[in-house]
């Protein structure tokens, strides 16, 4: 028996020795990304500095699944991140929000809602489809047809006809915000043939007339990229910033879990993370907010708001502007920037993010509710409600983690003025049904967005038009309220004083809160210059720079 | 034999279609627009509307029912994921050997690990041997799978830089993911080792091979551990179930696409075919393993043998 024991004893611990042995080499390479940057620095030093050692390759680790890769199929999901890149649409917006030709040659109003588009004769895909005017109006029925495209989509149009082989005039049905344009640039176009042959919708065989094809696909793991030979349009034409393809080959890589897209920047399996959490930055940062030694950071401030809706019922207890006002003055904005998103983010001063281009500078020098306690008691007392009391509230929020500690911190500030918060938080799923219920929430926390424009992420909330029941969707029920809306969404009364004059009117009747705006990062190992954010606000690897030295954990 | 293999082959039949109807009216009477989730929160409820239509969830319940059972039984079809536009079937099948690779190997390493230690424990009882033992079992059945991937992770991967931290391209990256998923078969196995062992340890038959001069390890290996086999086959079957329903977190930790993170990321979504279809095919899975847990008794155990041979010879 003590044989047989020593025996195995003798055995463990060569075991453990080699495989330490192991480790510690693998360890040494892998895990500390500053030396590993450096020895990528360094290797291609003998060879020159002039040129790239070879083809780029840049894997990418995104927390969001590659989602229906269709043409048609749903738009959201990790689709964003790579859709441009793949399909050709017939023009983009660049970062200055003017629409860019891309398969479009020439787009011509012929009247306010009717558009002419010519595409270039030259298009094909990677399999040699011909693109012509017939596939721009298939792909626009499809996208009609699907129900995917949703907002400022193909469905404000209201017909198309076929002018010549390469020129489709489109009517519309109203129009938009920044333009009919953007109508006619959500929708890829594919070819018709290809479509049809693919056998699965284009689920999986994608063809498209993008910059890059698909080589490999690991569902719910890892996209492949690889860059189009020959494609159809020149380096000149082909020269928006976000449909760049500098990287021979891109690898997206699907993370979802927080700090494992950390852990995979750090040892190596990654040379991006495409977005990395605030609360999770700080790996990454030093005391002053900048990356630290081997690192690369590109913050991305998102058009999306944080808000805190009241359930204005008639007749219940928030149908009361004194009350609604005594919740704003009690929130510490500020506080929760600094206590949620350790700062990396700001405190909101309309209900809407600063990033959209019509959000006043002027908003973030006036008072938004800033936090006033005393105030807040007074208009409790306004309210008919006592300060002192314990005034029993249900808020609902999602599962978000920043969403759910900024509900804590507010139902700790209400209970101030009086307040017995109940915190009910619930998945998506759950919360999208619970928040549409008249009955079962007083406070709720979204978070709220829209195209381009701030009065789209307003009238998504205060449209009652846009709602069955023909109230706002915290079932307020304001003439006034909704004719502001009308005139700051309409784009023939859209000016910089129907937007004023909504936001004003928003905020004196505080039927709903701007919270707060978080950052969010994406964090590249050294020898990533600098990381590209489209207008979306979606990383565009393509577009990165990268330094001559540039390796890839892929090679 | 053959027969009973059959007849259980046959059950099967009714024990899924009991859990197609069941995951579909649960996931029909749970709350969750998946139209909504499709389209996101931009989305009006016209678009809603138009959405629900294409997607068939605004017909009548039992029509809805009937078409999935017919097409799941009849044309062996799970329907097509509302969130990748891709056949179910193809989707599980692609993912289906990841998720079996982490279950097998989970399975082996909470036998290989949590036998001896339930042998030992049960051979030395009360002495340090069974202390440390339960302890190593307490703590192994006390931590939370999330935690432990992590913390594996963090030792492992970031810090020893032994294993990657995350995907499935080499067999490496599937050593943590199954050390995760086994930690808690461990333990269970253990116990219940420990437990069958003490059963037979101070039977007649140990005592008599004792008394003839038998030595101790032909005692424990011969005499008592095939003796105390058919509890821990058991709970060793029982733990395949949950190592396949512990692969939802494992998998979502290491990142490993595989039955779990599809059927979590289904149910965030209100994907019903998917979730539907993911259920379904783990209940196949836990049958064939529970039919596959009956035949080994009949292996280990002479006496079940016999019953399926003389219930064959009676008729």
């Amino acid at each position: 028996m003590k044989k047989t024991l020593s025996i195995i004893l003798i055995i463990a611990m060569l075991m453990a020795v080699l495989a330490g042995c192991g480790g510690q080499a693998t360890g040494a390479e892998n895990t500390d990304p500053v030396d590993a940057t450096k020895a990528q620095a360094e290797a291609p030093a003998d060879g020159g500095a002039e040129e790239p050692a070879g083809p780029i390759t840049v894997t990418v680790g995104i927390n969001q699944d590659f989602s229906d890769m269709s043409p048609f199929g749903g738009q959201s999901g990790g689709k964003q991140y790579y859709k441009w890149l793949i399909y050709g649409y017939l023009a983009l917006q660049d970062q200055s929000a003017q629409y860019q030709n891309v398969l479009a040659k020439r787009m011509e109003y012929v009247d306010e809602l009717t558009l002419d588009v010519e595409i270039y004769d030259y298009i094909h895909d990677w399999a040699g489809n011909h693109i012509t005017a017939d596939d721009v109006m298939y792909s626009f029925q499809m996208a009609k047809d699907s129900g995917n495209f949703t907002g400022q989509g193909p469905s404000f149009i209201e017909k198309m006809e076929k002018l010549d082989d390469y020129t489709v005039r489109f009517y519309f049905t109203a129009d938009a915000l920044g333009g009919t344009l953007t109508y006619v640039t959500n929708v890829p176009i594919t070819s018709q043939k290809a479509y049809e042959e693919s056998g699965d919708n284009m689920a999986v065989n994608i063809i498209g007339c993008g910059k890059y094809k698909i080589t490999d696909f690991v569902a719910g793991s890892t996209l492949t990229l690889e860059k189009v030979e020959n494609h159809w349009q020149t380096e000149e034409l082909w020269n928006l910033d976000q449909l760049a393809a500098n990287p021979d080959k891109i690898i997206y890589k699907y993370i979802p879990e927080a700090s494992q897209m950390s852990i995979a920047l750090e040892t190596g399996i990654i040379d991006v993370a495409g977005t990395v959490s605030g609360t999770e930055v700080s790996r990454f940062m030093d005391s002053n907010n900048n990356a630290v030694s081997g690192y690369t950071m590109g913050i991305i401030e998102p058009t999306q708001v944080t808000v805190l809706l009241f359930n204005c019922t008639e007749g219940s207890m928030f149908d009361n502007q004194a009350l609604r006002q005594a919740v704003c003055y009690a929130i510490n904005t500020d506080g929760i920037v600094q206590a949620v998103l350790g700062g990396r983010g700001y405190a909101a001063n309309t209900y809407g993010s600063s990033a959209f281009p019509d959000a006043a500078d002027k908003w973030a020098e006036e008072d938004y509710y800033d936090y006033n306690l005393e105030l807040a008691k007074e208009k409790m007392k306004e309210a008919g409600y006592d300060p002192d009391g314990s005034l029993k509230v249900r808020l609902v929020v999602d599962r978000d983690s920043n969403r759910g500690k900024a509900a804590e911190i507010i139902a700790s500030s209400l209970k101030a003025i009086g307040m017995e918060v109940e915190i009910n938080a619930y998945e998506t799923a759950l919360f999208n049904t619970y928040k549409n219920e008249q009955d079962e929430w007083e406070l709720l926390i979204d978070l709220k967005n829209g195209s381009g424009y701030l009065p789209n992420c307003w009238r998504s909330s205060f449209d009652a038009n846009a709602f069955s029941n023909g109230l706002t969707v915290n079932f307020a029920k304001d003439e006034k309220l909704q004719e502001l809306v009308m005139a700051a969404k309409t784009p023939a009364t859209y000016s910089e004083e129907t937007v004023d004059e909504f936001h004003y009117y928003l905020k004196e009747k505080a039927y709903g809160y701007g919270l707060f705006v978080a950052y969010n990062y994406a964090v590249a190992l050294d020898g990533v210059d600098n990381i590209f954010v489209n207008r979306s606000n979606y990383i565009c690897p393509g577009a990165f720079t990268y330094s001559t030295d540039f390796v890839g954990v892929a090679n | 034999m053959s027969r009973y293999i059959l007849k259980r082959l046959l059950w099967m039949i009714p024990v899924v279609l009991g859990v197609a109807i069941l995951i579909f009216c649960i996931m029909d009477f749970c709350p969750g627009d998946p139209a909504e989730i499709i389209l996101g929160s931009g989305a009006t409820e016209a678009e809603l509307i138009a959405k629900r239509e294409i997607l068939g969830l605004n017909r009548p319940f039992f029509v809805r029912l009937v078409d999935y059972l017919q097409s799941v039984f009849l044309r062996f079809d799970f329907g097509t994921s509302y969130t990748f536009g891709t056949p179910v079937a193809q989707d599980l099948l692609s993912r289906l050997p990841r998720t079996l690779t982490i279950g097998f190997f989970g399975i082996l390493i909470s036998v290989a690990v949590g036998v001896p230690l339930g042998i030992t424990a049960a051979i030395h009882q009360n002495g340090w041997g069974d202390r440390i033992s339960m302890v190593i079992a307490l703590v192994g059945v006390s931590m939370p799978g999330f935690w432990l991937g992590l913390m594996l992770v963090i030792v492992f991967a970031l810090n020893l830089g032994w294993f990657p931290a995350s995907g499935f391209e080499t067999w490496q990256c599937f050593v943590l993911p199954c050390i995760a998923n086994s930690m808690g078969g461990i333990a269970t196995l253990a116990r219940q080792t420990r437990s069958s062992m003490l059963d037979v340890i101070r039977a007649d038959y140990i005592v008599t091979a004792r008394a003839k001069g038998v030595a101790e390890r032909i005692i424990r290996y011969k005499h008592m551990l095939p003796n105390a086999l058919i509890p821990i086959i058991t709970v060793v079957g029982n733990n395949f179930g949950h190592i396949l329903g512990g692969a939802v977190v494992t998998e979502s930790v290491f990142a490993i696409p595989g039955i779990g993170m599809y059927m979590i990321s289904a149910v965030n979504s209100r994907d019903y075919p998917a979730v539907q279809g993911s259920v379904i095919l783990l209940a196949i899975a836990f049958s064939l393993v529970m039919l596959l847990v009956d035949l080994v008794y009949a292996f280990v155990d002479p006496r079940i043998k016999a019953q399926y041979s003389n219930s064959a010879a009676r008729r």
